[in-house]
């Protein structure tokens, strides 16, 4: 262990030169200088910070807010536990988890300010007030602001220094300890983010997450011995701290939070990613000695990430990533951190579900949207959980091509009997089609993630319909206009925490087309998109007979033509969202003919009069509108054909007169 | 042959509806030659989706060699028959009931060893309807409280004892024997109530209560009545075993392996119930055999 451990530091000591890379890094408006110390036993953080924070604002504050984000952990009464009893009619485990086994909480013990050029170093612990911002639940104490003895003006510099102690909540989400394994995650009293409108700094809710500035980190932590540790940033240090400790030191330029984690039972591997013209990324792994078997598989995936949205949208920035594989009871769940993310794996999986490598892109696409574009999630998740969505299908589909089907028998908490269906492809995308036909009318995008009507409209909102949404504007715009839009998005917001407004004017600029319907519809309003061919319908054209002619002309006759047929296609808008859609009809002699309906109306007829008969009709051919719910029902043949129901309903008939039996084993 | 024809008249009859409401989504759509080649995710989502009921017991897994079999044993496993539905649940329980009509001519048929009556038959089946019945709800309500009471507890005290156990192997064998505990359990009571029947026929026993007392003294009094249940139970597995490989083999895509498919399946389902039958008339040789062993040496010791 102790070899492992040499190495791991030698690693990590080594990327520093790699860290000096110039990467125009903007200039910093929160840093935080952090000592702690944590107790091995009782879960439980001491430390000392001193944050830097510049106001980069336009605006004069005489405050400043904080967040204390695990006070959300501390009672049954905070603004996240009572969202979690109310909007789940089961609760999940890790409530009854934390309840029982461990709250957690984060006490200021004392804060001091100090204002170089307005005001000497000063206690302000008297003027500490909790804010419950949101929601104004007087027993939640997620934010708290405190007052500066004097207003400081835009480019004013405030030093805070604050003593805490964080006590982490057992098997929480994103955070919290299981036995000897801890990740330290929104452990340390952390700044608000101050906007022309004033302090941005919301309560930590149930689902929604973080929103802060950038800036430089410097984190030493003093701990047992024998624990492994991973951390945002690059370890530059390890010194003795005696009694069996030693504190371990961590820096990194341009993150706007910290994470940590620690366990005496991680194995540590490394990777360097090297890809052409990309610069180098030192890989670390901290995995389950269990999971052995997919190391390969997480950097397999951590590299594949890096390759594609390096390539396409914009350079990973920092010169390390840690990849942090959990135990399968932590409750932490798959969690993006600047440089550091955790994902996992269950023991047993199935081969068609492309485990671990969906996590693991996932997480790792959020250090190119959350990591670099830092925009609000709290208020806009979609834009960053819809953006690493889509990119993530987008290259598992590069990587890995489509999954398979698979099923977990007998599936309870660590265990299961996995079984793949080789014959049943899955898109990465066909999940995400599955969720918005679900919950594609339940509220709309662009909300603060504590306001959805319930937890599936808040998934559906920020991951699903953004996904779709983002893969149907690809398509209709091309990869190639349409990379061009990201990689301009990435690039010019880097840092910059943009809005929703920035990604649409973006879009707007770079496309030939008007895309605003199409953002106000999806932003602001809730539906979804379903385009359906309804009826194809052809009959002999009958004729016609009567008087025909003039004058002398005149005369009473019958006109038949009995090799024409009319033929009638019947389209219909099934959904809320209106889109312009292409129409392919195939005519019985292999014409084919392609036309554009504009999708507003909520029944459509297209009418042909000729030789041939319609054969069929397609709408959206080339399959570009993602956003369509039900593809099935977008293209229809005239005539039936039984052979695949009678397939099909012979594989059911076969089960059923099985199941059956099965239970006649009980008579 | 009765039983067969019970079991494919009860299916069709449920699964006619279902094959009308997919012959009515699918025969005209364009996705028609993908959906019939192999089962599009896409289309199978949305069909469940939109047309509920017996639709959202259409899934991928319907697809596999095994996959059926596989369903119905995790029915067994974990005794949720709700999973699919009230149209489901309710069939079953309406196939059981005849299933249990059906047994007390069938065994009487066995105990009285005569030629086979239809009119005989069904008499007796009429006869002790009323007793299977009450075997029928009393076993009923054993299997509901191991499904409800005894497999919640068992996994409850898996996972006290499993919480603090970081090999995940260890976690999943722990896991594995408890299923395999609940499975034997049922297995346990089935073959109590398979001998109670047999016992209330063959000895014209009045009180189903009886009978089950004297089963329970037979079946745990001697070797053999497990012993049997288990070679036929692994007779079963091995046939199915055979069956799912052939049937993974077979892709049934075009009309002629559709129809291929279709009698290979009934022929395997008509040899599942023939085996089940003989269950019961093997079980009632086993139980005279030994009621017989017991007379002579009762008469050897007077």
């Amino acid at each position: 262990m102790k070899l492992k451990l040499g190495c791991w530091h030698f690693i990590l000591l080594g990327s520093v030169a790699v860290n000096s890379a110039d990467y125009s890094f903007p200039p910093p408006t929160a840093s935080y200088n952090i000592t702690a110390k944590l107790d091995a036993v009782d879960k439980r953080i001491d430390g000392e910070e001193e944050i830097i924070w510049i106001n980069r604002s336009n605006r004069t504050t005489d405050e400043i807010y904080l967040h204390l984000y695990l006070n959300a952990f501390k009672n049954l009464s905070t603004t996240f536990m009572s969202e979690v009893s109310n909007r789940f009619s089961s609760l999940p485990d890790y409530f009854y988890s934390v309840c029982k086994n461990g709250w957690g909480y984060c006490d200021v013990r004392s804060i001091a300010v100090e204002a170089p050029g307005l005001f000497e170093r000063m206690d302000v612990m008297e003027s500490l007030q909790f804010d419950p911002i949101d929601d104004g639940n007087v027993a939640d104490e997620t934010v708290c602001r405190i007052r500066l003895p004097g207003a400081a003006a835009p480019g004013q510099v405030v030093h805070l220094y604050i003593s805490f102690t964080s006590q982490l909540p057992h098997r929480a989400p994103r955070t919290g300890y299981y036995q000897d394994y801890l990740v330290a995650g929104q452990w340390f009293p952390k700044c608000g983010v101050l906007e022309e409108q004033g302090w941005n700094c919301h309560q930590y809710h149930n689902v929604s997450e973080f929103f802060a500035d950038y800036g430089d980190y410097d984190v030493s932590i003093t701990l047992p011995k024998n624990y492994i540790v991973g951390a945002s940033g690059v370890l530059v240090g390890e010194t003795s701290a005696g009694a069996g400790e030693k504190t371990v030191r961590f820096q990194e330029k341009c993150i706007h939070d910290f994470v940590w984690t620690a366990s005496p039972k991680f194995r540590v591997a490394e990777r360097t990613f090297e890809y052409v013209d990309l610069p180098p990324v030192k890989l670390a792994l901290l995995y389950q000695p269990i999971n052995q078997k997919y190391v390969d598989s997480y950097f397999d995936a951590a590299i594949a990430t890096l390759k594609h949205l390096g390539s396409w949208y914009t350079p990973y920035p920092y010169s390390h990533l840690t990849i942090v594989d959990l135990p399968e009871k932590s409750n932490a769940g798959g969690m993006e951190y600047p440089t550091l993310f955790t994902t996992d794996v269950s023991w047993q999986v199935a081969s068609g579900s492309q485990a671990p490598m969906g996590v693991t892109v996932h997480e790792c696409t959020h250090q190119f949207f959350y990591g670099i574009i830092g925009n609000n999630e709290a208020e806009h998740a979609w834009m960053d959980e819809g953006l690493t969505v889509y990119a993530t299908s987008r290259c598992l589909n590069t990587a890995y091509g489509p999954g398979n089907a698979w099923k977990m028998y007998l599936a309870r908490d660590s265990f299961g009997l996995p079984t793949t269906f080789k014959h049943v492809h899955k898109d990465q995308r066909d999940w995400i089609v599955e969720n918005q036909r679900e919950r594609g009318a339940l509220d709309f995008m662009d909300k603060p993630s504590w306001a959805y009507v319930n937890y599936p409209a808040y998934r559906n909102n920020a991951y699903e319909k953004p996904a779709l949404m983002l893969w149907t504007l690809e398509n209709v715009l091309g990869e190639p206009v349409f990379n061009r839009i990201m990689r301009e998005y990435v690039t010019r917001f880097r840092f910059k925490h943009p809005k929703p407004q920035d990604f649409i004017n973006v879009v707007n600029e770079f496309s030939p087309q008007d895309m605003n319907s199409l953002f106000d519809q999806t932003l602001h309003t809730p539906g979804v998109l379903d385009y359906a061919v309804v009826r194809v319908i052809s009959q002999r054209d009958k004729g016609t007979k009567g008087y025909f002619g003039r004058g002398a002309e005149l005369a009473l006759a019958e006109k038949n033509d009995p090799g024409t047929w009319t033929s009638q296609v019947h389209l219909e808008r099934q959904g809320d969202i209106v889109f312009p859609v292409e129409l392919l009809i195939t005519f019985e002699d292999g014409e084919k003919r392609r036309l554009q309906w504009d999708g507003k109306e909520s029944i459509k007829i297209f009418s042909f009069t000729q030789k041939a008969r319609v054969e069929k009709a397609e709408i959206d051919p080339d399959h570009n509108i993602w956003l369509d719910v039900d593809v099935t029902n977008n293209g229809r043949y005239r005539e039936k054909n039984h052979l695949a129901a009678f397939r099909w309903g012979v594989q059911w008939l076969f089960w059923l007169q099985h199941l059956l039996e099965t239970a006649a084993i009980f008579s | 042959m009765v039983f067969y024809l019970s079991n494919v008249i009860f299916a069709a009859a449920v699964a006619l509806p279902l094959f009308l409401t997919l012959n009515g989504q699918i025969a005209y759509l364009t996705m028609r030659s993908e959906i019939a080649q192999h089962p599009s995710y896409a289309w199978w989502s949305g069909f469940r989706f939109h047309d509920g009921c017996l639709a959202e017991t259409m899934r991928p897994s319907l697809n596999s060699g095994f996959g059926p079999m596989l369903d119905n044993v995790e029915l067994l496993f974990r005794g949720n028959f709700n999973s699919f539905g009230l149209t489901i649940l309710f069939a079953g329980l309406a196939y059981i009931f005849l299933m249990a009509f059906l047994n007390g001519g069938a065994l009487s048929q066995f105990i009285e060893d005569r030629g086979f009556s239809m009119q005989r038959f069904l008499g007796h089946s009429g006869h002790y309807l009323r007793h299977m019945s009450a075997f029928l709800t009393l076993q009923g309500l054993v299997l509901w409280g191991i499904y409800r009471g005894i497999s919640p507890l068992l996994f409850s005290m898996i996972d006290s004892v499993t919480v603090a156990s970081v090999s995940a192997p260890l976690v999943w064998f722990v896991n594995l024997a408890g299923y395999i505990l609940v499975i034997k359990l049922v297995f346990i009571v089935v073959t109590l109530f398979d001998y109670a029947r047999i016992i209330l026929i063959a000895e014209k026993k009045t009180s189903s209560l009886t009978a089950l007392g004297l089963s329970v003294k037979f079946v745990f009094s001697r070797l053999q009545p497990m012993g049997l249940n288990a070679l036929l139970a692994g007779i079963a597995i091995l046939m199915s075993t055979i069956a799912g490989t052939i049937f993974s083999i077979i892709h049934p895509s075009g009309l002629f392996m559709v129809i291929l498919s279709f009698l290979l399946q009934q022929v395997y389902l008509f040899l599942l119930i023939s085996m089940r039958v003989a269950c019961y008339s093997t079980e009632v040789l086993l139980y005279q055999q030994q009621m017989a062993e017991n007379q002579q040496v009762k008469k050897r010791k007077h």
